[in-house]
């Protein structure tokens, strides 16, 4: 088994602190979801990963040893960004036989059979796609090549409704047939609450949570009911956001709960992943930002 | 290590560039005046031999190599992409340069002894044979000592087309054309200022000028130059350059487009 | 296979409920197969090993079993257990309930009895 390591990168573009102290270790055969707002360091905490920059501090491991200018270890990932590494002259099957060459192998036949279920045509210039296309056969190449970890920064960016679906039906049949660790950047959140199994929220640089769904889930809890008793049941507990209607209110908890008495008038339940994030990034009570 | 397969990748795809490079040029000054001379009803005046004796056909060769050498982040893009290291695309894209300087020196010799000077009848066909092919009396030690003479200018030329590629790419584009223009300008004025200075009196006669003889391979014969001196300097300033590259290419990163 | 998640509880146990449900209702019938970990992880986009683990839940109670190389098949008398535990669970459920809400709306208990009766009318 390997096993991807961060530990103590910071980074500083300037005089913003883009990474602060992160440390988060990756199992080989997990699903993780790598969640943060925009600006949050998602991407460049990738790029450092997989060496494309390098952080003001800390190191970056895989079974204990520096990727740092390591072809064997940088070898075993593959990181599918935003950004357009590929020369637009280059045909489909020109930069898969070029990164074939420098993996050492490719899965020709999932290739093939992706192309035809999304319609790439892959005599087509790289530089001719379009968004959703560019996307799509940047997502082929990165499920073909043979490493233990890949790394989709915004894997579904410019994709239409019914592309994501089937990109996600991929990924899930391309990890059941092949099981390596994913590591999936995103703020779609939604789209990919059930799919993995860790979830990393970043929120300014820092780690704000590192753990599996189920414990995360586990520990939310939203209580409803009139307000007196719903703040009277959580007074004292980690109550990070809430919701009024009218006289009913909503408090959302983050942590155990011990065992006082539930009241009659008040209701217990689990919230999502989705609102638990988007407390979790914006610290203060109650304020309420839904982007997208 | 990778290095075998990025040598592979890297030698494929300049090829192409430097033989398009190639039929750029030849296009240029063969196929152009041609098609003009066609047009203007002057094709009596159209002589291929002229533009063959006139245009420096092997001189090209390091100018293309500068040029290539010094367009080096692409294949960075591609190659961290990919998860291939800094180190074996430094020795990957020298290994590269090498065999390219190799085929490219030979072939220009070729055609230089084989058919420019059978043609033309002029001996002194590049820098080696206009300065310093009376000092040795063998002709094939001349051949020999033209070859290396040759493949240490072409290495020169490509290793600062690295250096100056490489440098650059440690910027932003805003900050790659500011250096683009400011750094020719101030060097330009620098240069006047130099050469000015020189060939003020007051600098005759000064270990400078015995320097810059003994650099150029003065010898007491008048007309022979001993080219050992400036073979040497230009080995010397190519390790340099060799290991300032080298040190580049460790501090190449994806710059944020 | 019309599966519905939503947030209240975690996915396994709801992968779990809604397999047993489907056995009551004979959507899976007894003898049958049921889909695989990976269909219905590919279907729904859930994790696979979330996906497992409420059919392991499942199959930890005998109702499903597993054929070798074949799948997971609905076992015999998979429904009349599990209708027989959802009727276990009947009064607990659903009739406290009914009678906290009747009493909240001043319905005596013969209203009630009334209204059941009623119910099994139509």
């Amino acid at each position: 088994m390997s096993m991807l390591e961060v530990s103590h990168v910071s980074k500083s573009f300037g005089s913003k602190n883009v990474l602060q102290d992160v440390t988060i270790t990756f199992d080989e055969g997990k699903i993780y979801g790598l969640l943060g707002r925009n600006g949050a360091g998602k991407s460049t905490l990738l790029n450092i990963m997989t060496n494309r920059t390098f952080a003001d501090s800390g190191e970056v491991k895989i079974d204990s040893e520096n990727i740092n200018d390591n072809d064997a270890k940088l070898g075993l990932m593959f990181l599918m960004s935003e950004v357009n590494l590929y020369s637009n002259g280059s045909t489909l099957d020109q930069i898969i036989a070029d990164t074939e060459m420098m993996y050492g192998s490719f899965d020709h036949q999932l290739a093939k059979r992706l192309a035809t279920k999304f319609e790439l045509d892959m005599a087509t210039k790289f530089g001719k796609l379009s968004t959703g296309y560019n996307s799509i056969f940047k997502l082929i190449l990165a499920l073909c090549v043979p490493v233990k970890f890949v790394l989709l920064d915004e894997p579904v960016l410019g994709l239409d409704a019914n592309h994501r679906e089937m990109f996600y039906s991929e990924l899930i049949d391309s990890f059941t047939n092949n099981p390596r660790t994913f590591i999936i950047s995103t703020h779609l959140i939604e789209e990919v609450a059930n799919l993995i199994s860790d979830v990393i929220v970043l929120d300014e640089g820092r780690i704000m949570l590192d753990q599996p769904v189920e414990e995360v889930l586990a520990k939310t809890h939203s209580v409803v009911g009139p307000q007196r008793d719903v703040d009277a049941y959580t007074k004292g507990l980690n109550v990070i956001g809430h919701d009024d209607m009218g006289n009913i209110r909503v408090n959302y908890v983050y942590g155990e709960l011990d065992d006082r008495r539930l009241p009659d008038t008040v209701q217990l339940s689990n919230f999502d992943l989705q609102k638990l994030f988007i407390f979790l990034t914006n610290q203060f009570e109650g304020s309420r930002h839904y982007e997208n | 290590m990778k290095t075998k397969q990025v040598t592979k990748y890297l030698f494929r795809r300049q090829i192409i560039i430097l033989g398009e490079m190639y039929l750029v040029t030849f296009v240029t000054i063969y196929l152009l005046p041609f098609l003009l001379s066609l047009i203007t009803g002057t094709l009596g005046s159209y002589s291929f031999t002229n533009i063959l004796k006139n245009s420096p056909i092997s001189g090209f060769f390091g100018f293309f190599m500068f040029v290539l050498a010094a367009l080096s982040y692409e294949n960075f893009k591609f190659l961290i992409q990919n998860g291939i290291s800094r180190t074996t695309f430094f020795e990957a894209q020298i290994s590269v340069y090498g065999i390219f300087v190799l085929i490219g020196n030979s072939v220009n010799l070729l055609y230089n002894y084989a058919i420019y000077v059978p043609m033309t009848h002029r001996m002194s066909f590049n820098l080696f044979m206009s300065g310093y092919r009376y000092f040795f009396s063998n002709g094939g030690v001349t051949v020999l000592m033209n070859f290396i003479f040759s493949a240490l200018i072409l290495a020169m030329f490509t290793l600062m087309g690295m250096t100056i590629g490489s440098f650059l790419s440690l910027f932003s584009k805003t900050m790659q054309r500011v250096l683009l223009v400011a750094v020719p300008i101030v060097g330009g004025v620098t240069l006047m200022y130099v050469v000015g200075a020189i060939s003020n009196a007051a600098f005759r006669y000064t270990w400078i000028e015995n320097f810059t003889k003994f650099i150029l391979g003065y010898t007491s014969q008048s007309g022979v130059y001993n080219p050992f001196p400036v073979m040497v300097t230009m080995f010397i300033l190519s390790a340099v350059m060799l290991f300032i590259v080298k040190y580049l290419f460790s501090k190449k990163q994806l710059k944020r487009e | 296979m019309q599966f519905q998640f939503n947030s209240s509880e975690p996915i396994y146990r709801q992968i779990a409920e809604q397999i047993e449900d489907a056995i009551a209702s004979n959507g899976f019938e007894e003898g049958t197969q049921i889909p695989s970990t990976n269909e219905i992880s590919k279907e729904f986009h859930i994790n696979p090993a979330t996906v497992l683990k409420g059919m392991n839940i499942v199959s930890a109670k005998n109702l499903i079993e597993k054929r070798r190389g074949l799948g997971m098949f609905v076992a015999p008398g998979a429904r009349e257990r599990i209708l027989n535990e959802k009727r276990d669970h009947f009064f607990e459920q659903f009739v406290v309930g009914l009678v906290k809400e009747a009493r909240n709306l001043n319905i005596s208990e013969a209203e009630l009895l009334e209204l059941i009766k009623r119910g099994y009318e139509r």
